[in-house]
């Protein structure tokens, strides 16, 4: 049968599904870890998940449950130990993961399934995969993704700079075991794709792929998942083209290769952009360029004086804050002189600082506080109308945040 | 002071409370006209059920009116926490209000996305 | 965008109905009440499509229900409202948004106008769609 036919059995749709969303999943979940220079972490955890596997065979309840509480738990000893930071701490984590592969194995072997039934977890059995088991998967997969694009900021805050973190109030401690448990889930989800013992290469590889490509972490995170999602489903379609010539692939190997593969062929794209990089100055322009002093002035028309003329006759004799309720009630508000001011720069030709000034102003207490009462304007005795400033000021502000959030990659 | 550059979805509220306002200034007064006041007094002859429910099946009206009902209920939640926080004095318990308030918009366009495409 | 140190200098105290104390306080704060017969008046739409969507018998009972006296006081009541948010909105729109034709500022009177003519056009659209 060709190749779309067999998509459309149930297994494969299943397999599909799977493999799309696991190989968002795990590396976004990945770029954590590898940020943290923990990049082995998934496979000590993956190791530690076999005793659950085990446990679950053994016992002869579902091991995917089994694994998630044996992981979780291991996850969790695994960050511990790691923040005490001794030197013994290496060796303590080695014997977790060897006592974990080998106890596995064994404890299977007391149970009597034998290695047939483990080396479906081992190497993956995607193909394998229950309706059940792919609505945990799912369910899982898509918590994994919320939390991780979410709480990116905090978790990035961790990952990238624990003290910093810390000082900026941040709870430290359970950001890094959320980091750990999200790690061990992810093992869990993954461990059905490509296998306890690859699981690592899911999270990792995706991530290293994207890194030589950009700095910047949001496009790495989403880099990352794209890159996961283009192997593992690219890996599975690698394996059923190849079962139709009557190979028998595992898709899990399959998966990582295609991974590793891309990244062999975005490792020299890469080292040509660093070349290239290096010649451009190696900070960011935070300035704007400003004239020379023996070039004269910056000249300006009549017209492009009166776009900003009437939020430029304030006197700050503060009467606006004085009647504006919501700066009685909070203090912390900016407050109508304040945002009129920065609105007469913002639309002052000569400037180039809008983009600045419009960030600080779009935090909580900057515009948003506002309600259009009008009083200001009422009571301003210059009529600057610093109500209409404000609102001007939010919309400006909104284009802002809108544009940021669609285009992240636009320069600072 | 350095600025702390906290992601914050006040933006797209605003956003929303201002495409809400203008939606239900433009739509709302006529349609408030009609089946408030004018109808019921007998000023205009109420539309026959047939008349209704082709105009409620279209799914271009469906949109717009899912449209309308959705940015208004946004709109009425944005400025009624900010009255309620700035006319009690909770700004402390925004978390809450803001919560129950767009919580409150959410349930509404949930049932209203229900009455238009599931139930007509 | 102050210190939490910076505000505690001295602030008055700000009286819990610092709202009713002046009329232009007062008109605000109904102008931001409007939003709750605004929200009563979309309920009263879901209810419409509602009553159609259960059958002629239930649409004909809306339509009772909203001939009752007090439903039409009620309904008065939220248009005022209504009006006074569509009213306040509009006005307040020049001075929101600086429009720029061609490079020249668009006077406020224009964009007032536009606005009203906007209003108008999707009034009497509306109007034509429910009774013809």
């Amino acid at each position: 049968m060709t190749l779309l036919e067999l998509f459309s059995v149930p297994f494969m749709q299943r397999a599909l599904i799977a493999a799309f969303l696991v190989g968002i999943a795990a590396p976004a979940v990945g770029t954590y870890i590898v940020q943290r220079r923990l990049a082995l972490m998934g496979d000590g955890i993956g190791h530690v998940a076999v005793t659950g596997v085990a446990i679950g065979l053994w016992t002869q309840t579902s091991p995917t449950w089994t694994a998630v509480i044996v992981a979780i738990a291991g996850a969790v000893v695994i960050e511990v130990v790691r923040e005490r930071g001794h030197a013994e701490g290496d060796v303590a984590l080695a014997m977790l993961f060897y006592g974990g592969l080998a106890g596995g194995v064994f404890v299977t072997g007391l149970a009597g399934t034998g290695a047939s039934r483990l080396q479906e977890f081992l190497f993956g059995s995607i193909l394998t995969i229950s309706v059940d088991d792919l609505l945990v998967t799912m369910a899982l997969a898509v918590v994994l993704i919320l939390i991780c694009v979410g709480l990116s900021p905090q978790l990035f805050a961790v990952s990238q700079d624990a003290d910093y973190a810390k000082v900026a109030g941040l709870p430290v401690r359970f950001y890094s075991i959320l980091v750990a448990v999200l790690a061990a889930l992810s093992v869990v989800i993954a461990m059905r794709t490509v296998g306890l013992l690859l699981v690592s290469a899911l999270m990792v590889v995706p991530v290293a792929i994207v890194q030589q490509l950009t700095r910047s972490f949001r496009m790495t995170l989403l880099g990352a998942m794209g890159a996961g999602l283009a192997a593992s489903v690219g890996g599975l379609v690698l394996a059923a083209a190849l079962s139709r010539t009557g190979a028998n692939v595992q898709p899990g190997p399959s998966i990582v290769l295609v991974a590793l593969a891309g990244f062999f062929l975005v490792w020299p794209l890469g080292a040509w952009l660093r070349r290239r990089r290096a010649l451009v100055a190696p900070f960011p322009e935070t300035l704007p360029e400003e004239k020379p002093v023996d070039e004269g002035e910056y000249l300006q028309t009549p017209a492009e004086l009166a776009d900003f003329k009437q939020f430029s006759m304030c006197i700050n004799c503060m009467l606006c804050y004085a009647a504006c309720p919501v700066y009685a009630l909070d203090s912390r508000f900016v407050g109508p002189a304040a945002i009129a001011l920065a609105q007469r720069y913002n639309l002052d030709s000569r400037d180039e600082g809008d983009r600045q000034r419009l960030t600080i102003l779009a935090q909580p207490d900057g515009v948003w506080d506002c309600t259009f009462v009008g009083e200001c304007s009422t009571a301003c005795p210059k009529g600057v109308d610093p109500a209409g400033a404000i609102q001007q000021a939010k919309l400006a502000a909104a284009q802002e945040a809108v544009k940021s959030l669609l285009l992240p990659w636009r320069s600072r | 002071m350095p600025a702390e550059n906290r992601t914050t979805a006040e933006p797209f509220l605003w956003l929303l409370f201002s495409a809400g306002g203008v939606v239900a200034a433009l739509a709302l007064p006529v349609l408030l006209v009609l089946f408030g006041v004018a109808i019921p007094l007998g000023w205009v002859d109420a539309p026959d059920y047939p008349h209704m429910l082709a105009l409620l099946r279209n799914p271009l009206t469906r949109l717009g009116l899912l449209a309308v009902c959705a940015l208004t209920l946004v709109h009425a939640a944005h400025r009624l926490r900010f009255t309620v926080e700035h006319a009690l004095r909770l700004r402390r318990h925004d978390g809450i209000i803001a919560t129950a308030c767009y919580g409150g918009a959410l349930a509404g366009i949930a049932a209203a996305a229900y009455l238009l495409f599931a139930a007509i | 965008m102050i210190s939490p140190l910076e505000a505690r200098y001295y602030r008055r105290r700000v009286p819990l109905l610092w709202w009713a104390r002046r009329r232009s306080y007062l008109t605000f704060m109904l102008r931001e009440l409007s939003s709750v017969f605004v929200a009563l008046f979309v309920a009263e739409l879901l209810f419409l499509v509602g009553a159609v969507a259960a059958g002629p018998s239930a649409y004909a009972r809306f339509l009772d229900t909203m001939a009752n006296p007090a439903m039409i006081v009620l309904n008065v009541i939220a248009l005022a409202f209504l009006l006074m948010h569509a009213v306040t909105f509009a006005n307040l729109t020049p001075r929101a948004m600086v429009v720029r034709v061609r490079g020249r500022k668009v006077p406020s009177r224009a964009v007032l106008a536009g606005v009203y003519l906007g209003w108008l056009v999707v009034t009497v659209f509306l109007a034509w769609l429910v009774v013809s």
